[in-house]
């Protein structure tokens, strides 16, 4: 602990001034307008999302590209793409935590952040992905006088629950880390109403020994939770696919490799976040290319277990002898949808060996693009896994080529619009990094130089 | 002659129920007026068996009446359902004619012998399929809701094809003529407008019939009361008259043939049944002239393990279902069919026509087979050529004293460029002795003289053309200008199609579910046509109006039937019910005491002694169907000498125009529900396309989609998709005629014109002009356009890709071995054991519903999904929503081909039919990922769908291996008709709110009428929720209440689904797996019988699938080896 390179050169009320900075700065300002620009771009797109849902509501699923064969389609690819990016997320401030990577500090509100908003914006793709999604609380298990009740060898309620078990920890996580922050927010803040909001999201931070000690162990035990949570919960959704007797879809590795492939696409889409975030909101001292380059090693290893997955799911594919599996397999690589297949392996697998170098692992451009294209490849991993699987099934007869309508590309573009917008709206009213975390790394690095 | 001055009664149309309060009338048979009216018969010496006293029955007489002509019909208490439920219409219509005579009302007011909420069943027959088809119409409150077959027919035995099936989505077709008769606003060149009434009309036309040449077009017609009817016309009408039977597809060059070679022209009818080897020149299932009859006595010909053998250049339906199939081109067919004849006439010592060997030995090379590039036929006693091999079974056929059949019909080979292959065939019938038992001549054969219609026009000095249910525009578009010299032009048609715009008075007909009628389908096989319901529009039979014309022109119709009356006096008691010359039209007798009086005076010289007329048509009515004698002549070739064979060529790109399989000659091609069921060999919906070689593909560079123009001759280039069809002879490409019509209706239009990239359904009737008329096979040039268009093809891959999907086998290969595999695996207690993750298993305490499908009989010809569409309301989707796979059916048929190895272009493909619907697999993968409990398991083994439990998420579908499940992706009830099928919603909105008819009132259903047709058993399904079949679960059901009723377990073949029911080979069977000794399960422990995907997945499906068995026996085991 010597060197912490994690420990940013500054006092203790410069942390506050330049985290808070945003957050005081008056909403229209000079200084403001990259966030602006930002914002107005995704607020955008998220208008897309409202047009292609009420479409939808409107008129009917067959707005989108799905058909008999292809039931699924970018509904849920594009759910299980944000589940994972939302994984990753748990994993920088559970994980990480519990394994006392201190450098983590820097980056885990705003990956904290990311976990919620993509939990948010998965939550609509389930939800509007049925075909009569004004009757979507049949799933949930409540008395009812007609007994009826969900059926709970259904993968989708185990997904059910799943979603809305992590949605509420992690909600819960994200905001017991951010109470001595709101505190802080609302001892400088000059406006009443800004001080009641924050005064009553702070609920009562006093700041004293005794607060902080339950803190601390809750906060320790919320970790405990959400981290077999977070792995369980990407499991479930990965026997979602795996009960099923599609071929492409029923392979034992699926949780493990679900769970990988989230951690190393919300890793990237970390990336796609701090990059821009840090030099936005000028916190380049809090978020730094260290912490950057922490995440592309961590990107690296991960990234090649995914890498490892996609040679082995052949590999079983050949050794089953089943003539389902090998043709599924065949088809990805050389099928109508190879396309998809090989994008996949380009961004996914190629580009992330540009990260065994430190000098690209450190240049904030090479991480950008490496995060922008991991996330690319990830959305068709997920694409090819769901879309190419159902495309080449057990009957010739059925076999077909699913395209992406105007909707569905509406529909996905909103969706990462309306991602991006709440993280904008996001850095304007919270901390984007941990203030109290970020203070407590100074001081204990201060008390080892003494 | 009887004026018009009479008030004209309204013609009665199917009204509502209040409308039905009004007065009742006095034309009940109790009445005292019509009693007199028979008291008047009696004293002449007539006979009638209804004692009416002149001043009217008391109540209690008409009670003693009812029960006596209740039991005077037999069969009340002895016949199945349906005869009863028929019956019991008829009675319960005479039991309440006090109040509502003649009638037929939706029941507001009980009828006798009828409950409410119960289907009522009527017998009757009907000709959309261009055949007639005995069928029992189901009719719910008045409305019909479904056909079935006969079954008391012997020639449907209760099965339907697709166009009978689809026949009742005709008869509320919106586009039909609403508004009564139609005259143009000024000569020949105006609008149409209602000319207001039909007295008006008849006046009209009476006035046009009065002088002048008449000349009549009708359809061939086969029922002896229509025959009757064009006989009494032209007594009447004497020398004046001219009545040609036209057809869009004549059969003139196989009449021809007969003619040249046997020395009469009349038609015969095919019968595969007492064939055991069928050798198929030209398409004997779909190729436009065989009808319901022939495909199911085909089922008959396989199941009796017979042979099929198919020479042909493009791949036809009875191609697919070829045991063995030959390619051979167009010009080379003769040359082929002689070339059999030539080995066959040497075995059997007849010699061939004298200028046909020489044309044989001159063409000759190493071998004939050779020079014709015929190929071998792989056999097991190894390749053997292909006309040996023919004539070989031909032969073994003959000497095991069993009967063969050859067949050169069907559209294809109907120009006289085949003409050569007709007589081929006529003389290899002779001389194998196939006339009189596979060939059989009808009698009062169907008389199709498109001659006659062109003569006639030709002289160019008619007065009057009465086109009577035609459309001969359409179909010889060159007539349009000699028709138009004749003075008048009167249309009987149901709709404003191509004929009709040109006449000047058009009268709207009524479709065959409200018309009386009869046919003949096959010598001494009668049936009758009896309406379901009153005409829903203003509209009456075209028969009908023939005789108000004759009545309007100074002929009596009714003397007609006063004739007959006094040759017979006994006729007079079918008339029954009703007063007897109660007018239509003032003074004309109606066309439903016509049929009842002609029919019997025509039939009963044939019937031998009848007891009680009444009762024999009663009796007869209510089963649909007599049979009377019919001689059988054996012809014989008497004339050999015929002209030599005409070299075949070597150039050019040959085009085979062949009908529609689906369509026929486009009469139905408004019709939504045919527009979406598949080609059976190409599995293409609503477009037409020109089907090319692969071969030819590469060479020239066409791809599927590709559109092309193909030029023939001077006819302008016509524009058309290509569809690459494995197994078409290189060098040939085939079009079909039936598409493309311009007035059929909003549906056919949709197919035209909606798409904004030009969609195809194009007439092809332009480019051969008239069928009999081209001369040589034609050539045609084709020029890619560079434009593409996506064809709705609603079939992914056509191969297995070495799956065990569709199973076929060498007949005495593997048989027992595959039994013993197949069935025992995956099953409980037998091998591989019943592995499972649930610890218990279903149990099936009453009945256990199964179904086995025999793949060795399926045609595709895709009758069970269209009845499955009318008995489970299904919607119809449109062509964009084909496109993505989306079509509604419940069930399916897969085509996949198979081919050797090193046929590498795929031209001898074998190819099976697979019917798939949902397999009701007892460890369904569908239900147990239901979240909702949509979706599960009922004791009768049927995997049920809840529909207003589904919240559609539908991993039941993804689930599902064999994708069999179906989802509303939009609200498709709305637009039953058949739907814009835009893939912009913007658009599909506008439409949803234009089209949406969702009604319960009358009132409205009868402007809404496709309302009408829904099945009230069957939920109509909303937009967002999985359907799938369910083994017609609405009558598996019924069962329980009938069961519970009678304490009686239901009998075998009792109760089936609409699509085994319907299934003209009966290769689909339904029935109660737990009984041992039902069908289904015999069929289902023979040898070859599996379940689909059961040993991969096990699933334990319900269905079982009986593999297709390919009859390719050793060449000469059992014939003589010396000749050839």
């Amino acid at each position: 602990m010597m060197n912490d390179p994690h420990v940013p050169p500054v006092t203790a009320t410069q942390i506050t001034d330049e985290i808070l900075a945003p957050i005081f700065r008056p909403f229209f300002s000079r200084a403001a307008i990259p966030w602006f620009m930002a914002f107005l771009t995704v607020a955008g797109m998220a208008g897309l999302l409202f047009l292609g849902v009420a479409m939808y509501i409107i008129e009917g699923y067959g707005i989108f590209g799905a058909g008999p064969v292809v039931n699924w389609a970018n509904d849920i690819a594009s759910y299980i793409f944000w589940i994972g990016i939302a994984v990753a997320g748990t994993l920088v401030s559970s994980v990480l935590f519990l394994f006392r990577q201190r450098w983590r500090t820097g980056i885990n509100r705003a990956t904290e952040a990311m976990t919620v908003f993509a939990i948010n914006i998965a939550g609509i793709y389930p939800l509007i992905h049925t075909g009569r999604p004004w009757v979507d609380f049949w799933l949930i298990p409540y008395p009812n006088d007609l007994n009826l009740f969900p059926q709970f060898k259904s993968p989708i309620i185990w997904d059910v629950f799943a979603i809305t078990g992590y949605a509420t920890t992690s909600v819960l996580f994200f905001y017991f880390g951010l109470i001595p922050d709101f505190a802080t927010v609302r001892d400088r803040a000059k406006h009443p109403i800004q001080k009641l909001v924050y005064g009553m999201l702070a609920m009562g931070w006093k700041g004293t020994a005794s607060d902080w000690r339950h803190y601390e162990r809750a906060y320790t035990q919320f970790a405990w939770v959400a981290t077999p949570l977070v792995i369980g919960m990407h499991s479930t959704i990965a026997t979602l696919l795996a009960v099923s007797h599609v071929p492409g879809w029923h392979a034992t590795v699926f949780p493990p490799y679900f769970v990988s492939g989230a951690i190393y696409g919300g890793l990237a889409m970390a990336l796609v976040l701090l990059v821009p975030i840090r030099s936005m909101l000028k916190l380049q001292r809090f978020i730094t290319v260290d912490h950057l380059e922490n995440l592309a090693k961590i990107m690296l290893g991960v990234g090649m277990i995914v890498f490892y997955v996609y040679v082995m799911e052949f590999f079983v594919a050949w050794y089953s002898e089943s003539t389902f599996e090998r043709d599924q397999f065949m088809y990805r690589i050389c099928g109508a949808h190879a396309w998809s297949f090989w994008l996949m392996v380009f961004c996914n697998v190629v580009i992330l060996q540009l990260f065994w170098f430190k000098a690209l692992r450190r240049n904030l451009a090479v991480l950008m693009l490496v995060g922008l294209l991991v996330n690319v490849g990830m959305w068709f991993e997920r694409f090819n896994i769901i879309v190419l699987s159902l495309e080449h099934d057990h009957l010739p007869a059925n076999w077909t080529y699913y395209s992406f309508t105007l909707w569905d590309a509406i529909l996905l573009t909103g969706s990462f619009g309306m991602f991006f917008t709440q993280f904008l709206l996001f850095c304007r009213v919270a901390p984007v990094v941990s203030i109290a975390e970020t203070k407590a790394n100074l001081l204990r690095a201060e008390a080892h130089h003494e | 002659m009887t004026t018009s001055t009479n008030p004209m009664p309204m013609r009665r149309t199917w009204k509502n129920a209040t409308e039905l309060t009004r007065a009742a009338s006095a034309g009940d048979e109790f009445s005292p007026e019509v009693a007199k009216v028979l008291a008047e018969v009696r004293r002449d010496g007539g006979v009638s068996n209804v004692s009416c006293t002149p001043a009217g029955n008391t109540p209690a007489e008409l009670d003693a009446l009812r029960e006596q002509l209740r039991e005077a019909v037999p069969g009340l208490s002895r016949r199945g359902f349906l005869q009863i439920t028929g019956a019991a219409a008829v009675f319960g219509l005479a039991a309440c004619a006090e109040k509502h005579p003649d009638t037929l009302v939706p029941y507001a007011n009980q009828p006798e012998g009828t409950t409410l909420g119960n289907a009522l069943h009527y017998s009757s027959t009907l000709r959309d399929s261009g055949h007639p088809v005995a069928v029992v119409v189901k009719t719910y409150d008045g409305r019909p809701i479904k056909l079935d077959g006969n079954p008391d027919h012997p020639l449907s035995r209760g099965r339907a094809d697709a166009r009978t099936q689809a026949a009742l989505l005709n008869l509320y077709d919106p586009d039909r003529l609403q508004d009564g008769p139609l005259t143009k606003t000024a000569g020949k060149t105006g609008e149409f407008q209602p000319i207001g009434g039909w007295s008006k009309l008849d006046t009209e036309v009476g006035a046009a019939l009065k002088t002048g040449k008449v000349l009549l077009v009708t359809p061939p017609l086969d029922g002896p009361a229509d025959l009757a009817l064009i006989a009494d016309l032209g007594k009447a009408f004497g020398a004046r008259f001219t009545h040609a039977a036209y057809s869009a597809f004549p059969r003139t060059v196989e009449a021809e043939a007969r003619s040249a070679l046997l020395g009469d022209a009349r038609l015969p009818v095919y019968r595969a049944d007492r064939a055991a080897v069928l050798l198929a020149f030209g398409d004997f299932l779909g190729g436009g002239h065989t009808g319901l009859a022939e495909q199911v006595e085909f089922g008959d010909l396989r199941r009796a393990g017979g042979q099929v053998i198919a020479v042909e250049p493009t791949l036809s339906q009875v191609g697919t279902c070829a045991d063995v199939r030959v390619r051979v081109a167009p010009d080379r067919a003769a040359w082929a069919a002689w070339g059999v004849a030539e080995l066959v006439g040497k075995v059997l010592n007849v010699a061939l026509p004298t200028a046909i060997q020489n044309s044989l030995d001159q063409a000759r090379g190493a071998s004939l087979g050779e020079s014709l590039g015929l190929r071998a036929v792989p056999t097991a006693d190894g390749a053997v050529p292909a006309l040996r091999f023919i004539a070989d079974r031909l032969i073994a056929t003959k000497n095991a004293g069993k009967n063969s059949l050859i067949y050169a019909g069907g559209v294809a080979t109907s120009n006289r460029a085949q003409r050569h292959l007709h007589l081929a065939a006529v003389w290899l019938n002779a001389v194998l002795g196939n006339e009189g038992i596979s060939v059989v001549v009808h009698e009062r054969a169907p008389l199709v003289d498109n001659g006659a219609f062109d003569q006639a026009l030709a002289a160019g000095d008619v007065g009057t053309v009465i086109l009577a249910g035609v459309n001969p525009v359409y179909s010889a578009p060159a007539l349009a200008g000699a028709l138009e010299k004749a003075k008048t032009i009167v249309a009987l048609s149901d709709r404003l199609d191509e004929s009709a715009a040109l006449a000047t008075l058009v009268a709207p007909t009524a479709h065959g579910l409200e018309s009386w009628g009869d046919a003949e389908a096959r010598p001494g096989i009668v049936s009758l046509q009896q309406p379901a319901i009153l005409p829903l529009w203003d509209s009456r039979p075209w028969q009908e109006s023939l005789l108000a014309f004759a009545v309007a022109a100074g002929v009596a119709p009714e003397k007609f039937v006063q004739d007959r009356v006094k040759a017979d006096p006994k006729v007079l008691s079918v008339v029954g019910r009703q007063q007897l010359w109660q007018p239509a039209v003032a003074g004309v007798i109606t066309w439903q005491q016509y049929v009842r009086t002609t029919w019997l005076a025509a039939i009963k010289p044939h019937t031998g002694a009848i007891a009680d007329e009444r009762t024999f048509w009663l009796s007869a009515l209510s089963r649909g169907v007599i049979e009377i004698a019919a001689n059988v002549e054996r012809q014989a070739l008497k004339n050999a000498e015929i002209p030599a064979l005409s070299p075949w060529s070597t150039g050019g790109m040959q085009v085979v125009v062949s009908a529609s399989r689906i369509m026929g000659d486009g009469a139905l091609l408004n019709n939504a529900w045919l527009q979406e069921i598949p080609d059976p060999v190409s599995r293409i919906t609503w477009d037409t396309y020109v089907a090319v070689s692969p071969v030819d593909a590469k060479a020239q560079g066409w791809a599927q989609n590709d559109v092309v123009a193909i030029a023939v001759g001077a006819t302008p280039a016509i524009a058309l998709p290509v569809h690459v069809q494995e197994g078409t002879q290189p060098g040939v490409i085939e079009v079909f005629l039936g598409w493309g019509r311009t007035r059929a209706g909003r549906v056919a239009s949709l197919a035209r014109d909606h798409a904004p990239d030009g969609s195809f359904s194009v007439d092809l009737f332009p480019l051969v002009g008239r069928l009999p008329a081209v001369n040589t096979v034609l050539t045609a040039t084709l020029t890619k356009t560079g434009a593409q268009y996506k064809l709705a093809d609603m079939q992914g891959h056509d191969w297995q890709e070495g799956r065990e999907i569709a199973l076929d086998q060498i007949a005495g290969e593997s048989g027992e071995k595959a039994k013993a595999e197949l069935w025992e695996r995956g099953t409980d207690g037998k091998a591989g054991g019943n592995i499972s993750m649930w610890s218990t298993t279903h149990e099936y305490p009453g009945h256990r519903w199964g179904m086995s499908v025999d793949l060795n009989t399926c045609t595709g010809c895709n009758a069970c999904i269209v009845a499955c569409q009318a008995e489970n309301n299904i919607p119809v989707v449109g062509r964009d929503e084909v496109r993505k796979q989306r079509q509604m059916h419940w069930m399916r048929i897969d085509r996949y081909y198979s081919a050797n190895a090193d046929d590498h272009d795929h031209l001898d493909v074998e190819v099976v039919h697979q019917p798939l619907m949902c397999q009701q697999c007892e460890n369904a993968p569908c239900e147990a990922v239901c979240p909702a409990n949509a979706t599960m398991h009922n004791n009768e083994g049927i995997s049920i769908q809840v529909y207003n439990r589904c919240i559609g998420t539908r991993y039941c579908a993804n689930n599902c291996p064999y994708k069999v499940r179906r989802f509303n992706w939009y609200e498709y009830s709305a637009y039953r008709a058949g739907p814009v099928g835009s893939s912009d919603p913007f658009l599909r909105i506008a439409k949803n709110l234009k089209t949406d008819h969702a009604t319960s009132s009358q009132a409205e259903l009868t402007h809404a009428p496709l309302a009408m047709l829904l099945n009230p058993e069957v939920t109509v399904r909303s937009r967002g929720v999985m359907e799938k079949c369910n083994f017609c679960v609405q009558r598996t059901r019924e069962v329980r209440g009938r069961e519970k009723l009678s304490g009686k377990r239901i009998a075998d073949g009792e109760i089936t689904t609409a699509c085994a029911q319907t299934c003209p080979t009966k290769a689909l069977v339904f029935g109660d797996l737990n009984d041992e000794h039902s069908e289904v399960v015999q069929i289902s422990q023979t040898a070859g019988a599996y379940k689909l995907l059961d040993a991969e997945l096990n699933t334990r499906p319900t269905v079982t699938y009986l593999k297709r068995t390919r009859q390719r026996p050793a060449t000469a085991a059992d014939s003589d080896k010396g000749h050839g």
